[in-house]
């Protein structure tokens, strides 16, 4: 049988400098396509004192400031990406999308 | 660390302060100098020099209430001594010496007495402190002329403010923090955790597109605050024409937006 030679690997230094000015990965979002992310649907906005904030109880209800039938905005990581609608979609929410860039 | 506030003393407080050495070193003067007339005893007031500025170590009584300090502008403390007593030699050096940081004493505990120091420091030759140099560290300095004899008495920030002490109130009555705090406006925004897509599905979306969510028609909003602190969750409702959330619970304080 061959004798095996057993030793520490040394490894070598990484380099931080870019080799070329050229991005070796291509923007090409298809390679994320199987990533999921988060949205959020921004309802309203209202204004409150501090002391307002601290008073509130449950059953309490605040009126926003958006009416009943003006679009919501979707968020993608707080920034929003579109508006639209919102719709049942059976027992959950739906967003009918009325734009997006 | 040694903490010297900065900051001049307003013209007020040195005009009071001016008035007050004035009348401590005229009492002084009749008690010590024997060719005592009042109308030779003068104080005013001047800008105290920088510690480093001066040639020569002042006479100092200093303690953790206040500091005061004498320059002699050249001369020797036994030439104030021959000046006070009128008629003594350089035989007398040691008397004049005695009598010059003896006079010297009392009218720096006369001084500190005024600022409510009952048991002054004595007098030694020591170098200058900071705080008893720059005006702008709120020391404050006096030319003392009693005769010919001219001499110059600085005291530092503490011992004005003891002898002079600045109003309280500069302006309205202070507030509790908590209570201000009261009327300052925060946003707070109602959002619905929509679920997730995939990128593909986000590439794609067009408008007039319905995007099913995760989020059941009978679950709960999260109420932010400023678009990053999560405190309540409340469900969707109608006020008149517009939306509103009605409160249901609150969230744990530390649960923010990434």
């Amino acid at each position: 049988m061959n004798e095996v030679v057993v030793a520490p690997i040394e490894l070598e230094e990484a380099d931080y400098e870019a080799i070329t000015g050229d991005p070796l990965i291509k923007r090409n979002l298809a390679l994320l396509g199987h990533v999921n992310v988060r949205l959020d649907v921004l309802i309203g906005t209202a204004e409150l004192s501090v002391e307002k904030l601290f008073s509130l109880s449950k059953g309490e209800s605040i009126v926003l400031d958006a009416e009943l039938d003006a679009p919501v905005t979707l968020q993608l990581d707080g920034k929003p990406i579109a508006r639209g609608y919102l719709m049942a979609v059976g027992d959950c929410f739906g967003l009918k999308i009325s734009e997006i860039l | 660390m040694n903490e010297v506030r900065f900051g001049w003393i307003g013209e007020t407080r040195r005009t009071t302060l001016r008035s007050l050495v004035a009348a401590e070193v005229a009492d002084w003067s009749h008690d010590w100098w024997i060719h005592h007339t009042a109308a030779d005893v003068d104080v005013r007031s001047n800008y105290p020099q920088e510690a480093g500025a001066r040639k020569t170590s002042p006479w100092i009584s200093s303690n953790e209430s206040g500091s005061i300090a004498f320059h002699l502008v050249g001369k020797e403390i036994d030439a104030v001594g021959r000046h006070l007593a009128g008629a003594l030699g350089d035989d007398d050096a040691e008397w004049a010496q005695h009598i010059g940081q003896s006079a010297l004493e009392d009218l720096a505990a006369r001084i500190l007495r005024r600022a409510g120091i009952g048991k002054p420091a004595k007098l030694s030759l020591t170098p200058a402190s900071e705080s008893l140099g720059p005006a702008r560290l709120g020391a404050f300095a006096a030319t003392v002329a009693l005769g010919s004899l001219k001499l110059n008495l600085a005291v530092d920030r503490q011992l004005v403010d003891r002898l002079v002490p600045p109003h309280a109130s500069m302006g309205a009555n202070l507030v509790p923090r908590h209570d201000a705090l009261g009327s300052v406006p925060l946003r707070i925004s109602a959002v619905m955790d929509f679920g997730k897509v995939s990128l593909t599905h986000l590439s794609d979306l067009r408008v007039g597109e319905v995007v099913a969510g995760d989020c059941g028609l009978e679950e709960a909003l999260e109420i932010y605050i400023e678009g990053r602190s999560s405190v309540a969750t409340g469900y969707l409702r109608r006020s008149g024409t517009q939306r509103a959330v009605m409160l249901d619970g609150v969230n744990s304080q530390d649960r923010h937006k990434p």
